[in-house]
């Protein structure tokens, strides 16, 4: 029957049909090329966003990793025991503007007594990549040889005799007062140690570096930077770092720091002691510091780039257990040579 | 039994018929190739700019300081990307911000043609400075 049927159809017809099929043949032959040539564009955009989005899953664990870097204490983590791991949540820092730019989840692992293993692992936003960092550290104490008397000035010190200075156990085998310059007191002379040239010498990146591993700019970077001009600052200003840089002029109405959780406060300016207030740690002033008619204390030790003046009556009490535990507390990150890796 | 007249006109239909769809088929297709070259330099240009986006991260990371801004326009391709870049200090470290935006095809910015991003960087070199020994220390 089909056999016939075609027998019937006439030259014209079967033309009409041979064009039909050969335009349908180049249409489906077009419609590949352009099949083929969408998955190309789109393969090709999906590369281009995929390293956008490894970017950003990079830079944010980057970004993590600068948090812990400048954040991580001691005590963040001295309640870990061997094999014990910890989560910190990093989400915070992740959004920025209010617009997030991915996430990053940070475990750390105590592998033995003094080293610990920090894991980042960071992804973007939308959660296209991953980008995991390890590396291992330890803690460094800040204070490579505590500071020893209760005052210690470069240059010059004058103190009325309402000052009571002593340490906390009355030990007073060592200088309890270090000077550069003359120190003008009613004090005992076996306590005071002054006219030291070699003290007096010594720059102010010096004298830092006489106490800790870290020079100004860096110890800078490890703290919290406060702007408490004339203001008050508390112990939830200084935060969990114990450490603050003030760079201008204090005023000091109430305790800062405790005998558990001391502080260390760099102090480019004034600093005003009021109302008995007690500072537990180390004061360090980067110029003279000049003192009228106040009354606090300080627990601890002071260290002043300059002359040192105190006409009022504060009290200083040297606490070389309380250096102790601000030594431990506040050490920081210090990453193991040859152990990062990243995948 | 179809006569000649019928059978050219069949013929004819399907001239058209097929003439048509080719034509239609060859629009979608120029269309759509047009669509596809625009895309691709979209791709072109958003690889373009994370390169930059990367480069201009580690460059102000490395360089710039708190409080530190500003704008610059590159040149690359013959395209031009206007860079915007910030530094602050923060709790976290340094943030360092960098956006990039540039016209696309139509000569319109979009947000197909914007890359942000934000990095903090900790600044401390702390690694250097425990490989030093620590100073003999004077003591009174």
């Amino acid at each position: 029957m089909a056999q016939r049927n075609q027998q019937n159809r006439t030259a014209p017809d079967q033309k009409g049909a041979y064009t039909l099929a050969t335009v349908m043949f180049l249409l489906f032959i077009l419609g590949l090329s352009s099949v083929f040539a969408t998955q190309i564009s789109v393969n090709e955009q999906r590369i281009a966003r995929n390293s956008f989005h490894l970017l950003q899953a990079k830079q944010n664990a980057q970004s993590a990793y600068a948090n812990i870097q400048r954040n991580l204490r001691w005590n963040d983590v001295k309640g870990l025991s061997i094999g014990d791991k910890s989560t910190l949540d990093l989400a915070e820092i992740m959004s920025t503007s209010g617009r997030s730019q991915g996430s990053a989840s940070v475990n750390i692992w105590r592998r033995s007594t003094s080293t610990f293993q920090l894991e980042i692992e960071a992804r973007s936003a939308p959660n296209f990549a991953s980008y995991t960092l390890s590396q291992d550290f330890t803690f460094q104490q800040l204070f490579h040889s505590l500071p020893q008397q209760a005052i210690i000035a470069r240059k010059d010190i004058r103190l009325s005799a309402m000052n009571n200075i002593g340490t906390l156990d009355n030990n007073t085998n060592t200088p309890l007062v270090w000077a550069g310059g003359p120190v003008a007191t009613d004090l005992d002379n076996s306590v005071i140690r002054d006219n030291d040239s070699r003290l007096h010498a010594l720059s102010s990146q010096e004298l830092i570096q006489n106490f800790s591993h870290l020079d100004i700019d860096t110890l800078q970077f490890l703290t919290k930077k406060l702007s408490c001009d004339r203001t008050q600052c508390t112990n939830a200003d200084i935060g969990a770092t114990s450490i603050a840089y003030i760079d201008g002029n204090i005023s000091i109405a109430q305790d800062l720091g405790t005998s558990t959780s001391p502080v260390i406060l760099i102090i480019n300016g004034q600093m005003e002691l009021q109302n008995n207030a007690t500072i537990h740690g180390v004061v360090i002033v980067m110029n003279d510091w000049s003192v009228t008619s106040q009354a606090g204390s300080i627990r601890g030790s002071i260290i002043v780039d300059g002359n040192l003046d105190i006409e009022g009556v504060v009290s200083f009490k040297y606490d070389q257990e309380l250096l102790s535990t601000l030594n431990q507390n506040t050490s920081y990150f210090l990453p193991v040579v040859g152990a990062w890796h990243d995948f | 039994m179809i006569s000649r007249q019928q059978q050219k006109g069949a013929s004819l239909l399907e001239v058209l018929i097929s003439l048509s769809l080719l034509v239609s088929g060859v629009l979608a297709y120029f269309q759509l190739d047009a669509r596809l070259i625009n895309n691709n330099h979209l791709i072109a240009q958003k690889t373009e700019a994370t390169q930059l986006l990367q480069q201009q991260l580690a460059t102000r990371s490395l360089t710039g300081n708190p409080g530190d801004s500003g704008t610059e326009t590159i040149d690359l391709n013959s395209q031009s990307y206007d860079i915007t870049w910030s530094i602050e200090d923060s709790s976290f470290g340094r943030a360092v911000n960098v956006a990039i935006d540039w016209k696309d095809n139509k000569g319109e910015f979009s947000d197909q043609t914007h890359l942000e991003l934000t990095t903090y960087n900790s600044q401390i070199d702390t690694l250097a400075l425990s490989l030093l020994p620590p100073p003999t220390p004077i003591q009174p």
